[in-house]
């Protein structure tokens, strides 16, 4: 399993490649992320709120609230037309990021 | 499942219970609940699902730092060792948030205020002044065509002038007040960031406190001279004197007042009692 210090800085790119597919609210986006992963990275409950949290800050991400099966209140999640530019920055970063360490990678 | 929630409520205990961190709070509730039914269906036990839940909880201070808030007593303690023993967590519930606007506004009412006050107490000295100027003038025949009942009441007529504004400045010192009570009971609390302000603020004032504090020291010091002075004009020369050093004497603290109002607001809205040194 991945460490959370590893991939700190990429879990935006996951929740919003997740949202780019479809609205979405926190269980369903760390139960995709578990299993498109094959359980090699766990999002933590916290490291999840706190990307929410900052990210419909910085208006990459919208929040509206709906029902869940039990019929209580669930905040879904929506991605806007800047929390896609920022995807498609963060996409290339991490093919740079890539690229550069790969160098270093495997004598 | 309970232990779940008891989990939860023992992780956000020492928060302040605002309205982003309760729907936060009831967000993961919710996202955990749902994470551990769904392990009970994969045929997880109890045990194994609870556990598995809270492992994966991750750490609140990560959290916390996103939503700007952090009230957890350590960081106050770090940062504002004075007022280590508040804040209380448990009377939080119902206290309303002070914004940066309503702290500035408090201030400046306070300053306000005791700006009025001080001129009130300079104007009963001036009063004292003015009685003694004219009881010494009057007293030597100046204006000797005076009828006699002027002139013997004439210096205390003139006191009452004074005073009689100075009490209704004291009266309207406290007007507006009311709308602040709940700070002057420190009945509040502010976020962070505010109380960073606000701390900034303090200092400012804590710097004004300390220079109108030697003016009003050096004034103290000097308003004798004007006795010594007159002293070598004979009597009436120092008594002359004596109204003057009441003059400086209001000058010196006016300063005082009006030196440690802004301060002394500041504090109250920091928590700083002063038997915390």
């Amino acid at each position: 399993m991945i460490s959370s210090d590893v991939i700190r800085g990429y879990n935006d790119i996951m929740i919003l490649y997740l949202l780019l597919e479809s609205d979405s609210y926190g269980y369903e986006i760390s139960k995709n992320i578990r299993v498109i992963t094959q359980e090699q990275y766990i999002i933590k409950e916290t490291t999840l709120y706190s990307a929410f949290s900052r990210m419909e800050k910085s208006g990459f991400i919208e929040s509206y609230f709906g029902t869940s099966p039990q019929g209580k209140r669930r905040t879904y999640y929506k991605i806007t037309q800047l929390g896609i530019d920022w995807y498609k920055e963060k996409c290339e970063e991490w093919d740079l990021t890539k690229r550069v360490v790969n160098k270093f990678v495997g004598r | 499942m309970e232990t779940i929630s008891n989990y939860l409520e023992t992780m956000f205990k020492t928060l302040p219970q605002t309205a982003e961190i309760l729907r936060m709070k009831e967000e993961l509730l919710l996202n955990m609940e749902e994470k551990y039914q769904e392990l009970k269906l994969q045929g997880c036990t109890e045990n194994e699902a609870v556990g598995k839940v809270i492992s994966e909880f991750g750490n609140i201070d990560e959290l916390l730092k996103e939503m700007d808030v952090n009230f957890s007593e350590d960081n106050t303690q770090a940062e504002y060792p004075e007022y280590a023993e508040y804040p209380e967590e448990d009377s939080y519930g119902d206290m309303p948030t002070l914004t940066y606007d309503d702290a500035e506004e408090y201030v400046s009412r306070m300053r306000t205020n005791n700006a009025l006050a001080s001129v009130g107490v300079a104007l009963i000295l001036f009063g004292v002044s003015a009685l003694i100027f004219l009881s010494e003038l009057l007293g030597r025949a100046f204006l000797a065509w005076l009828p006699e009942g002027i002139r013997d009441n004439a210096p205390i007529i003139c006191f009452f002038l004074f005073l009689v504004p100075a009490i209704g400045l004291f009266v309207f010192s406290d007007y507006g007040m009311e709308k602040h009570k709940y700070i002057q009971k420190r009945h509040f609390r502010m976020d962070k960031q505010t109380r960073d302000e606000v701390h900034q603020m303090y200092q400012y004032y804590q710097q004004m406190a300390q220079l109108f504090t030697v003016v009003g020291v050096v004034l103290c010091v000097l308003s004798p001279v004007p006795v010594i002075a007159g002293d070598m004009f004979g009597d009436s020369g120092s008594t002359y004197g004596v109204c003057i050093l009441l003059i400086i004497i209001a000058i010196a603290v006016a300063f005082f007042i009006n030196g440690e109002s802004g301060k002394d607001a500041c504090k109250k809205l920091l928590k700083k009692s002063k038997k915390h040194k």
